[in-house]
């Protein structure tokens, strides 16, 4: 029989003490969702069952503890760090989940300068992390605009990407090592070694789990040096976003890496203020960094395609490197947006996606399309455009933004109305053309439904993983794999 | 009713650094690449102006019209203007030799001869700081040049039950002062917490604003002589960035726990006892 | 040269006068006589500040509309033309600002307001007044007589001694201004304001704080420090606290002998209102918080992390301090 709301929190707290255990209804509340529910948080309406408790984690022998105690009963659980996701990972959509929270475990346990290994526990802030390695001449290379409150358990757990994606990879490209636990109690340890061949990278088992397979407790990431002096800024001001993928592609085919490649739509720009300054354009933006002679080589690589281009007009860089230095969501700007769409209920949302360069353009053109011939309340759209920020040797993202006005509509209904079928319309679009459905967000709970279409035949290895590791189905149910 | 906003747009002054603060021999700024935004409490007047004209029942009667004196960078701001349903969208355009920074004498004039003899409303709305000089004073000579009652620190405006009249509510030093009030009338914008920023306009109306043409007007058309631009009854000369003259101490510690013993122990202990 | 200052009773004069006070630093050498128009509605005020400056006459107008300017400004109109001031100094708020304005607008003189200090340079008036969102200052040299400034606010400071020597008193007696347009009002007054203007501990919260619960919390430890709470203005336009706790250019300037800043970035227009606190700590997580430019001491960390410790810190303390206090009382006895 299934254990009570108070048999639960009478067992969590044995196994992880009285005051790790958090049952306060506003932290329950406020522990039952992530960012995806933003306008209904900002009006206080909470409309998932509440966790049965919030464990605030210490150790790993905890962590086992609690898993372990949480399987045997059959007992779903939200692994959580940080905070700031955004696709509905987070949300206890079971009755008396528990929510595990990580956060306290915030060391920084060994900065390794001599094999450039930076380990730290789950709760570590990445900007924390990323602010210690600077002082030292360091970097990790790793910058999500969530970096001031995103934490490395979740980074890694997302499969997380950042600004200088196109330089130094994603968070799969700097993950070395790691420490996590299984459903059973199991602690597994990655040991931190450059490569190897001694069978399947099984880190990618861990990575981008997204609390579906096993709770993540400390990561190992690589560490990089960090010259910002060398970095060098170009911004561009052109037509069509078809000539800025064309030019991304040559960029990336040429073999230049620079850390930053984007390229916005003019709608997308607009809100970043560039129309102020190319008014009506897209715009492709350029950083480059490393070592100074590899820095400016690739600035003037990038310079010379560019000119190729009659299409493209530069712009100051002084624009760019300011837009730059302002990119990050910190606490102060989560609460402006907060304030703004409970004073304005408007608010916005995105989605994000990927394809081969053959078909991204495809995906930009056609979903764009459909959203506004398609969309049944076109009329309440303030904003729709996007932008591609991450390019790799065969392809690139695309980032699609949206943003709406409330118009007649209960606050629980909002999602329904605008949210959930401008996805939809954007992964299909995705999918039709051959590109994957989520970029660097994580599935989440909201993009289930397209999760075996995602896969195609190779769902059957992504389905033996939860059959195995999680066979009781504890960890974060409905997300990742779709509810029966 | 016709309701006339003088607006500025301004420098996004918190995305500025240190070293951006370069001011040079003919006291100017570069902050042409600097992102523009509203000053803050002309777009609270804006949002107000139309909430008073379209969200009450005679929005029909209701006329708005935005003012900004400015180059044509503002035409950008004026067309969102059309999108969020202003009426008119009107730029006053002097020229590039033209220094209006510290001259709210000369901005008032062309902002009270546009209201006499070209826009003809009744009633005025601007934001209590004005553009990069701070003045401070633009709306106040706006109401004398016009002859016209004036309010300062307007926090609220509503029409009073009768219509005939407005309901204008505004701080004074320790106080809310409410009053009922007549046209015409120049009101100068506070802190109006109830609705602080501008409506958002949607994807249609955006394309609908950029269609509409901004009407462009040089002081020659509002029968004013440039040399009556260049009287000022001040003259700048010098502009500066203050040195600081505190040197902050860092309170390094292992956690918050630390930090904070620390700062009252060696700082605050004592500075507490007064 | 001949200068007046114009104050209203309705204010504290005292701090008004300290103001202003520090304004005349600038020109006193130049100043052939200095005389105070003291604006009051119904009862003139029984003291007087004191200035560094002699007196040469107090000269107390009645108003019958205190809250339309534009009766005070006829009043002033007219005392003008007899008295024919060189220059007219006002005080720094809202109404000194608009009487400062629109009396040199209808005298055909110059005029600034937010005034930081005042120079005479070659027989002429310049002054320093901040500009570009408090983000730097400007020398203003005034071209037209009579030279009409509103000094910027500075805080509390120290008000100037009071004296009830009214010998020099003398009424002016001037026929009203009929207002039509304004048909009716009411004034409710707000409690809030003064706690904060004169508060020696001043616990100054910005966007960090992240929610008006926090900013319940917040109080607790203010009211353990013995603080008064002052909020920047993303704070107050979220509603977390009330408008009279705005701190910055359009709210409340303040000198307090401590101020402790917590999780505000310390935009220009903020800085400007608690620039002159006598010791200042600022709180942030992000160390390149233009605040720590300000501050005395930094701590970068999480707000609530510090405060919470510093709040459990001074309770300890305080129950130590009482429990000697007791002690002593005791052994006394």
């Amino acid at each position: 029989m299934a254990l009570s709301r108070e048999a639960i929190v009478e067992q969590l707290q044995k196994i992880a003490g009285p005051e790790q255990v958090i049952t306060d209804e506003q932290v329950l509340k406020e522990n039952s969702h992530d960012r995806y529910r933003k306008l209904q948080s900002v009006f206080g309406i909470y409309a998932l069952p509440l966790p049965a408790a919030v464990v605030k984690l210490t150790d790993v022998e905890q962590v086992s503890a609690v898993l372990k105690f949480l399987n045997e009963n059959k007992i779903n659980c939200v692994p959580r760090t940080g905070g700031s996701a955004t696709e509905g990972g987070l949300e206890t959509i079971v009755e008396n989940s528990v929510v595990l929270d990580g956060s306290g475990m915030n060391r920084i346990i060994k900065i390794d300068a001599d094999n450039m290994l930076a380990t730290a526990q789950c709760g570590v802030n990445l900007e924390v992390l990323e602010n210690q390695l600077r002082a030292q001449g360091f970097t990790t290379g790793h910058s999500p605009q969530s970096k001031p409150l995103a934490q490395m358990g979740g980074l890694v757990a997302t499969r997380s990407i950042g600004q200088f994606s196109t330089l130094y990879g994603a968070i799969e490209d700097m993950v070395v090592g790691l420490e996590a636990v299984f459903p059973n109690g199991q602690i597994t340890r990655i040991k931190n070694v450059p490569r190897r061949a001694c069978g399947p990278d099984i880190r990618h088992v861990i990575i981008g789990n997204e609390g579906a397979l096993c709770y993540i407790t400390e990561v190992t990431v690589k560490m990089f040096t960090y010259q910002p002096e060398n970095n060098l800024f170009f911004g561009y001001a052109l037509d069509n976003m078809k000539t800025g993928f064309a030019i991304l592609r040559e960029i990336m085919v040429t073999g230049f890496r620079p850390s930053i490649a984007r390229l916005y739509d003019a709608e997308d720009g607009a809100q970043h203020g560039f129309d102020q300054f190319a008014e009506g354009k897209c715009l492709l933006i350029f950083m480059t960094e490393g070592p100074k002679g590899i820095s400016r080589a690739t600035g003037e690589g990038i310079e010379e395609i560019v000119a190729r281009y009659d299409e493209c007009r530069k712009v100051n860089t002084q624009i760019i490197e300011n837009w730059f230095n302002h990119l990050n969501w910190d606490p102060s700007k989560v609460q402006a947006e907060r304030d703004f769409m409970r004073k304005n209920l408007n608010l916005g949302f995105t989605t994000e996606v990927s394809g081969n360069w053959s078909c991204i353009n495809t995906i930009y053109e056609n979903t764009i399309k459909r959203i506004r011939e398609e969309f049944p309340h076109a009329e309440d759209l303030t904003m729709l455009g996007g932008h591609s920020s991450h390019s790799y040797q065969t392809g690139t993202n695309m980032y699609f933004v949206y943003d709406y006005n409330v118009v007649n509509c209960a606050m629980e209904e909002e999602l329904e109305k605008y949210h959930v079928p401008l996805n939809a319309m954007i992964v299909e679009e995705t999918l039709k053309a051959g590109g994957s459905m989520v970029h660097h967000h994580g599935i989440g709970k909201y993009r289930t439904p397209w999760t075996k279409e995602e896969h195609g035949s190779a769902y059957y290895i992504l389905k033996a993983l939860k059959d195995v590791f999680d066979p009781n189905g504890i960890m974060n149910t409905g997300t990742i794999y779709p509810l029966k | 009713m016709k309701i006339v906003v003088c607006f500025k747009t301004l420098a996004d002054y918190p995305m500025l650094t240190e070293r951006d603060w370069r001011v040079d021999e003919q006291h100017q700024v570069d902050l042409a690449w600097v992102r523009q935004v509203y000053n803050c409490y002309d777009e609270s007047a804006l949002e107000l102006a139309l909430q008073l004209a379209h969200d009450g029942p005679d929005a029909a009667a209701c006329e708005t019209t935005a003012l900004s004196i400015d180059d044509s960078r503002a035409d950008l701001f004026l067309r969102h203007l059309y999108a969020v349903q202003y009426d008119r969208a009107v730029r006053i355009d002097c020229g590039e030799e033209v220094d209006l920074r510290f001259n709210p004498l000369a901005v008032s004039l062309l902002l009270a001869s546009y209201i006499r003899e070209i826009g003809g409303q009744q009633l005025v709305l601007i934001g209590s700081e004005g553009g990069m000089g701070d003045n401070r004073q633009t709306g106040f000579l706006v109401a004398e040049r016009l002859g016209w009652p004036c309010i300062r620190e307007v926090i609220d405006v509503v029409p009073e039950e009768s219509r005939e009249c407005l309901c204008v509510t505004s701080r004074r030093e320790g106080a809310v002062l409410t009053q009922t009030v007549g046209l015409p009338l120049v009101l100068v914008i506070g802190n109006v917490l109830r609705s602080p920023y501008l409506r958002v306009p949607t994807l249609k109306e955006k394309l609908a604003g950029k269609k509409k043409q901004v009407l462009v007007l040089s002081p020659t058309d509002l029968a004013i002589a440039p040399d009556n631009l260049s009287g000022n009854d001040r003259t700048l000369v010098g502009l500066f960035r203050q040195r600081q003259d505190r040197q902050c101490v860092m309170l390094a510690g292992e956690n918050a726990r630390e930090k904070a013993k620390t700062l009252y122990h060696q700082y605050l202990a004592e500075r507490l006892k007064g | 040269m001949k200068a007046a200052m114009v104050m209203h009773a309705d204010a504290d004069i005292l701090l008004q006068a300290a103001e202003l006070n520090s304004l005349l630093a600038g020109p006193a050498d130049h100043l052939d006589s200095l005389e105070m128009w003291l604006l009051y509605h119904e009862k003139p005020p029984e003291n007087i500040p004191r200035f560094a400056y002699p007196l040469a006459a107090i000269r107390l107008l009645q108003v019958d509309a205190p809250d339309v300017p534009e009766a005070v400004l006829h009043v002033l109109q007219q005392i003008q033309s007899n008295r024919k001031m060189d220059m007219l100094l006002f005080c720094s708020d809202g109404l000194g600002q608009e009487l400062c304005t629109r009396l040199a607008y209808r005298l055909g003189g110059s005029s600034a307001l937010t005034v930081e200090r005042c120079l005479v340079v070659d027989a002429t008036i310049a002054v320093e007044r901040p500009v570009y969102g408090n983000n730097l200052m400007a020398r203003i040299r005034l071209e037209l007589r009579p030279y009409c400034l509103s000094v910027a606010k500075k805080g509390k400071g120290s008000p100037l001694e009071a004296t009830r020597d009214t010998a020099f008193f003398e009424t002016v007696n001037l026929p009203p201004l009929q207002i039509d347009w304004l048909k009716a009002w009411a004034i409710e007054v707000d409690e809030g304001e003064s706690a904060l203007a004169a508060a020696e501990i001043v616990l100054a919260v910005g966007n960090g704080v992240q929610s008006r619960e926090n900013m319940q919390k917040m109080q607790v430890v203010a009211d353990t420090l013995g603080a008064e709470i002052g909020a920047s203005r993303p704070v107050v336009m979220s509603a977390w606290s009330d408008m009279n706790r705005l701190i910055g250019m359009s709210g409340h300037i303040l000198s307090p002998r401590i101020c402790i800043a917590a999780g505000v970035s310390g935009a220009g227009v903020f800085r400007g209102g608690i620039r002159n606190s006598r010791f200042l700590v600022a709180i942030n997580t992000d160390k390149q918080a233009a605040i720590f430019e300000i501050a005395d001491v930094g701590i970068v960390d999480d707000l609530f992390a510090v405060l919470f410790e510093l709040e459990s810190i001074v309770r300890k303390a305080t129950a130590q301090n009482d429990a000697v206090a007791a002690q002593e009382r005791q052994n006394g006895d």
